[in-house]
């Protein structure tokens, strides 16, 4: 089975009163899954989904065969295990299909993750969800190597890049993270402080950051919201990395010029929204 | 004052405006109320919530900037403190654990310094320095390296 829970149609598509659909979602969706109902079908229809839902999410965060008879549907629905329900959301926890099909992690086997530490509050939910929706808007192109171990602290990941070896830098002692176990997000961070000359050389550093910033990577528009004020629309993705690299680092480009384009932008927009002016009556 | 548990079970007791400086601590402690009960971090080590505190104890009276201002300010990464330039001269496996951490805890301004600072550790450095600096292995083949140089050269010619 596979995570379907960030897909935005599963929304739609999932109907937990039909006994014949099933969902497997992660904990992180599944939050979002409730959101989306709560506004769609209001609290009832959230908590209905809950109660059905709720009894299967397992220790990896997966919810498998909703809707099929299992033992776990015979537990009568309990305030314990709503709120278990609630606070499953996992901020490490990546939507990520393995090429089995299988809903888990990048590059590893569901069984294989350490079962994450249960999180303390209810608010922390609250906070994954803000963090998985960032996830959300994550392209789906960032190479598997730059997804795969979850943006925890502690470090319990199995890295699957390969790093150099310890005995190849004497006396350097091997660091738990590195440059590619950074969340995506948090990596667009740092190449939208970057300029043209930067970008080139750490996208030759090694074959995922070579995908990752290459021309055709749809980052750029991204990095371009996230580094300068303005952010051209209805671009290529070759078009939007030239654009950023041409711009970024050029102070009159970044601080002057292209406040001025936005503005002028916005202004036709919103004459091209506004209703057209009566015809002039001949005096 | 708030305690929080690390996830090696070391245990902080902070001032409430410290705590302030992070979202998830700030809506997690209005959540405990009055009660006496430590706030559980099982996704930051002992070694690297104490340095998060440093930081939050040092920029406890900064003032706050609201998003919309925060996006007004250009970005750049040539702006940093001279005390926070100080704080981060750590070990890398300290910064990736502290970004991660402020990533966690959403501290926006540490995370954002993590990021300058990273961001001023690339900078000005060839592919070859960077996976030095880095420890990223270099696993292009023979042909793609030969592409790479060509691109190199193209890139200096204009």
């Amino acid at each position: 089975m596979v995570c379907l829970g960030h897909q935005c149609p599963i929304y739609d598509a999932f109907d937990p009163a039909r006994e014949d659909c099933c969902l497997t979602v992660h904990r992180s969706c599944y939050s979002l899954l409730l959101d989306r109902l709560e506004r769609t079908d209001g609290a009832a229809g959230a908590l209905f989904l809950l109660q059905r839902i709720a009894p299967y999410i397992n220790s990896q965060g997966v919810v498998a065969g909703v809707g099929r008879p299992a033992a776990a549907a015979a537990a009568a629905p309990t305030a314990q295990w709503k709120r278990q329900a609630w606070l499953a959301c996992d901020p490490t926890d990546l939507p990520a299909v393995s090429p089995t099909g299988a809903a888990g992690y990048s590059g590893r086997g569901v069984g294989q993750r350490p079962v994450p530490p249960p999180l303390a509050t209810g608010r922390t939910a609250a906070a994954s969800r803000t963090t998985n929706n960032a996830w959300a808007l994550a392209d789906m192109d960032i190479p598997r190597q730059l997804l795969t171990p979850p943006a925890s602290p502690t470090g319990d990941s199995t890295r699957t890049f390969t790093k150099a070896p310890d005995n190849a830098k004497p006396g350097r002692m091997p660091s738990k993270h590195s440059l590619l176990t950074l969340p995506p997000h948090m990596l667009l961070a740092i190449v939208s402080h970057l300029c043209r000359r930067d970008i080139t050389a750490l996208s030759q550093t090694c074959s995922a950051l070579e995908r990752y910033l290459s021309s055709n990577s749809s980052v750029w528009g991204r990095v371009c919201r996230m580094a300068l004020r303005y952010t051209p629309r209805h671009l290529t993705n070759p078009q939007m990395a030239e654009y950023y690299l041409q711009v970024r680092g050029n102070s009159r480009l970044e601080g002057r010029v292209l406040v001025q384009r936005g503005r002028v932008e916005r202004v036709i927009h919103h004459i091209a929204q506004s209703p057209p002016p009566p015809p002039a009556t001949p005096s | 004052m708030v305690k929080l548990v690390s996830s090696d079970k070391e245990e902080f007791d902070v001032a409430v405006e410290v705590v302030e400086q992070s979202v998830l601590l700030t809506k997690m402690a209005a959540g405990h109320g009055e009660s006496d009960e430590a706030i559980s971090l099982p996704e930051v080590t002992g070694r690297v919530l104490a340095k998060v505190i440093e930081y939050c104890e040092q920029h406890k009276s900064d003032q706050k900037l609201d998003a919309d201002d925060r996006d007004d300010v250009p970005k750049s990464s040539e702006d940093i403190l001279q005390w926070d330039k100080d704080f981060m001269k750590v070990d890398q496996d300290m910064l990736f654990g502290l970004l991660l951490a402020s990533n966690y805890l959403d501290i926006k301004p540490l995370l954002d310094l993590g990021c300058k600072t990273v961001a001023n550790m690339i900078r000005g450095k060839s592919a070859e320095e960077i996976r030095e600096k880095f420890n990223i292995t270099d696993e292009f083949t023979e042909e793609e390296q030969d592409l790479i140089n060509k691109e190199k050269d193209w890139a200096e010619d204009n």
